[in-house]
């Protein structure tokens, strides 16, 4: 992600993202909680169609 | 059809007869069990490790630098902070003697999320395992880049981290492992019966395997799952099948997706990164 900013910012159309798990300190056991703490389909798709619609 | 695990199985029964691996071990690696999630199951240099990780990643570097080489299972990567020096250890012997040790060995270990496994089976290690200098570290996301990236590292003549993700070990590949039976029910009951160990007693069992192949993804190389021209994302392990769904649906809104596969999270192939991020101007990392 640095390194993308640092050395492609002049090239980018839009915010650069990053989606990745949350700082906790584990995973709970129970279903919500796993599908809260990390990406799944749903929040990579919206973030994509978030990415391909932002202006330049 | 093999599975992650019988990927990982078959390629390190490729290299126990062709790539002079003479040991597999850590805790449950060795018979009966042949590992919590069957990946050693069947090979014949395996052996249990006492509960000590550091005795683990110790008794690896020992072998490797005794000209062995060597596999060594951290059971979860949960557990395998404790060895924080060790590894640094590991990885410094090439640069420490100027290019005169290596160490060949390679550490693998379940990592990530995906079987609600709660505070001691579901832990990272992907980020803190690319900032120990000195080794290369791998993530498949399915079981053909598993078995090629396993057979990249144990070619390598330096440490190594290979790290399975554990919400993958038993999704079944769409492309053919070379030798593996052919990829229908036939094929995927037939492997089964030659390399799952039975349920229950299996002091007699021996496995059958099938004529596997080399087949080696290199390492540092990653992969361009699915072409596009709006937006680029970058994923590996767990969430590459995902974002992959991702483009997939996207694609019927008339959104092009570039997914990109990393496979070796150090060294990462910046070249593929940046030609398609200078491509499509967007990009998403997801981990």
């Amino acid at each position: 992600m640095r390194r993308t900013v640092d050395e492609l910012f002049y090239e980018l159309e839009a915010r650069p993202r990053l989606l990745a798990g949350a700082f906790v300190p584990g995973i709970g056991l129970a279903d919500n909680l796993e599908m809260a703490s990390v990406p799944q389909l749903g929040t990579i798709t919206e973030a994509l169609r978030e990415i391909a619609h932002e202006r330049a | 059809m093999a599975t992650m695990a019988q990927a990982i199985r078959m390629a390190l029964h490729y290299g126990e007869t062709n790539l002079g691996v003479t040991d597999i071990f850590g805790e449950d690696v060795g018979p009966p069990l042949g590992g919590v999630f069957t990946a050693t199951q069947g090979l014949t240099k395996t052996w249990n490790a006492p509960l000590d990780e550091r005795g683990i990643v110790g008794a690896a570097i020992g072998l490797g630098l005794a000209g062995n080489r060597c596999v060594a299972e951290i059971q979860f990567c949960d557990y395998i902070y404790n060895t924080i020096d060790l590894l640094k250890i590991a990885g410094m012997q090439c640069w420490t003697s100027n290019g005169d040790w290596h160490l060949p060995m390679t550490i693998m270990t379940p990592v990530g999320s995906g079987i609600r496994g709660s505070i001691y089976h579901s832990h990272s290690f992907d980020a803190t395992a690319t900032h120990i200098p000195g080794f290369k570290i791998v993530m498949p996301s399915n079981p053909l880049d598993a078995y090629g990236l396993m057979l990249a590292c144990l070619k390598e003549p330096n440490p190594t981290m290979f790290l399975k993700p554990k919400a993958l070990l038993r999704i079944e590949g769409a492309e053919q492992i070379p030798g593996e039976p052919a990829l229908t029910a036939e094929g995927k009951k037939q492997l089964k019966e030659m390399i799952d160990a039975p349920l229950g007693d299996r002091t007699k069992w021996k496995p059958r395997w099938p004529e596997l192949t080399d087949y080696t993804v290199e390492l540092g190389k990653a992969k361009v799952v699915r072409s596009g021209d709006h937006v680029t994302v970058v994923s590996y392990g767990r969430t590459l099948p995902i974002c992959a769904q991702a483009a997939e649906a996207l694609a019927g809104e008339g959104i092009s997706v570039e997914v990109i596969d990393l496979r070796t999270l150090w060294p990462y192939d910046w070249e593929a990164i940046s030609s398609s991020i200078r491509h499509t101007g967007r990009f998403l990392f997801v981990n």
